[in-house]
């Protein structure tokens, strides 16, 4: 039983390194192109959790990121008949969930009414990485790439106006903060040749990054409420995108 | 024949730069308006349970009621009436009721108002008052002139001074007026307004800012 376990891994290594000999003698698929799609945001920076605290300040980790858009170019120099190296730019944009948070103030301060306002996250990222690409059949690939660079990302900019008994008791906000870190990203994906140079992408990929967000407030003049001073929840997501690109050296 | 030039990295880049305007587009701001739920408790009743620091069996309670919610009719006055001795000091608490939303049961509408500390104040103003005697400060419980206050020149006045004793939880902390400190002079009869103002992250121990929650007058006798 042993043995034959030994014996297994021993033809999968074979197997990997004949890939990679066969590989080597030629080159695979390089491309630049572009690409776009959804991003859906997880873990505490997608939920959105209605915060009430009536005496005292309170902190949440949710992030009430909205699912969002994605879109940049990437490109990649393949070495070998399956390997390459490469890079993506990519920029991506998520509306806040403002109805919870809104509700939260409401119930915190007690009053008629609260108007919330806020913009999205924003995200840059520039991450270099190695690419994969296996043919599978005819024109098509089985395609993957291990990315790992850096994000420059920047938080919503918020404002809460209170209104009670008729009077307008002012604005309080939650400053947008931005901060450059650490980013990586994991995709596996399908790709599909059109005629010499072209080929459509289909991709799936997990993003991560974890800035330490300080984020400045102004007019918050009594403890109530949900109040952030700080954001260090990872920024993660699943990115479906939808590609085309310029193939080129095959 | 000819040739036809094709550029294809040009229409990419073109395209790159569409898409990233296209996602930067759809960020704009989003604005909501959170309304508050209906079914808020009705301020119905105020009392003031006053006691003599100095002698526990000379206590008392002043019973201010509006159990009309349109308020066509007046409200009932028959007890709010604070009867004190001349140069003392009370310990005074502030307790207010709801006996309309659900009655027959009396609900206790300061538990809520102590949680929401932070935001509330109190303010209470003895008349006739002189004008020097209506001092404003973020520690004093004086409503300002232009708020209501009627000062007399020539008196006579209610000589009755109101110190609130409570403090919030805010940073640093503000006082609140449920709990407060009466001291009487010599004898003298007047009125005693109490008003609490609802004042969502803008208390800062002034009247001015926020809007009315209650607004109440207590015949006062010092003997």
């Amino acid at each position: 039983m042993r043995s034959r376990s030994k014996r297994n891994i021993v033809l999968v290594l074979l197997g990997s390194l004949c890939i990679s000999l066969n590989g080597l003698a030629q080159k695979g698929p390089s491309f630049i192109g572009i690409t776009g799609g959804l991003s859906i945001p997880t873990g505490n920076w997608a939920k959105a959790n209605f915060v009430s605290s009536v005496s005292g300040f309170a902190d949440d980790p949710s992030g009430y990121a909205k699912k969002g858009g994605i879109g940049g170019v990437e490109g990649a120099y393949f070495f070998s008949k399956h390997f390459g190296i490469g890079a993506l730019a990519n920029y991506a944009t998520y509306k806040t969930n403002i109805k919870p948070l809104s509700d939260g103030y409401q119930d915190s301060f007690d009053v008629d009414q609260v108007t919330t306002t806020a913009s999205g996250y924003k995200i840059w990222n520039f991450l270099p990485g190695f690419y994969f690409d296996l043919p599978v059949w005819k024109r098509l690939s089985v395609t993957a790439r291990a990315l790992a660079g850096i994000s420059h990302a920047s938080t919503p900019a918020i404002s809460v106006d209170v209104e009670d008994g008729g009077n307008d008791d002012g604005t309080f906000e939650q400053k947008e903060a931005s901060k450059t870190a650490f980013a990586f990203d994991l995709g596996a994906g399908l790709s599909y040749r059109i005629g010499r140079c072209f080929a459509v992408n289909l991709k799936a990929d997990y993003f991560n990054t974890k800035p330490d967000f300080t984020i400045e407030n102004s007019q918050r003049l009594n403890s109530a409420g949900r109040l952030i001073t700080s954001y260090d929840q990872p920024l993660s997501a699943v990115n479906v995108s939808l590609g085309v690109a310029y193939v080129f050296g095959k | 024949m000819q040739k036809i030039f094709f550029a294809p990295r040009k229409y990419l880049a073109a395209l790159a730069i569409l898409s990233l305007l296209v996602i930067n587009g759809c960020n704009k701001k989003e604005s909501t308006v959170s309304p508050a739920p209906p079914g808020n408790e009705t301020l119905s009743t105020v009392e003031l349970v006053y006691q003599n620091a100095a002698n526990p069996s000379d206590a008392g309670v002043a019973i201010w009621r509006q159990l009309d919610l349109t308020e066509v009719k007046p409200p009932d006055t028959s007890l709010a009436k604070v009867n004190l001795k001349a140069n003392a000091t009370y310990h005074v608490q502030v307790i207010i009721l709801d006996e309309v939303s659900d009655a027959p049961k009396v609900d206790s509408v300061t538990p809520e108002i102590l949680d929401r500390e932070n935001y509330h104040l109190f303010f209470f103003q003895p008349e006739p008052v002189a004008a020097s005697s209506v001092v404003i400060s973020i520690t004093t419980p004086y409503i300002p002139v232009e708020d209501g206050t009627v000062t007399s020149a020539t008196g006579p006045y209610l000589n009755l001074s109101v110190a609130r004793t409570d403090l919030d939880t805010n940073n640093p902390p503000l006082q609140i007026g449920l709990q407060d400190n009466f001291t009487t002079g010599a004898a003298s009869t007047g009125s005693l307004r109490v008003v609490l103002r609802h004042q969502p992250n803008a208390k800062n121990g002034t009247y001015a800012p926020g809007s009315t929650d209650l607004d109440v007058n207590y015949q006062v006798s010092i003997q």
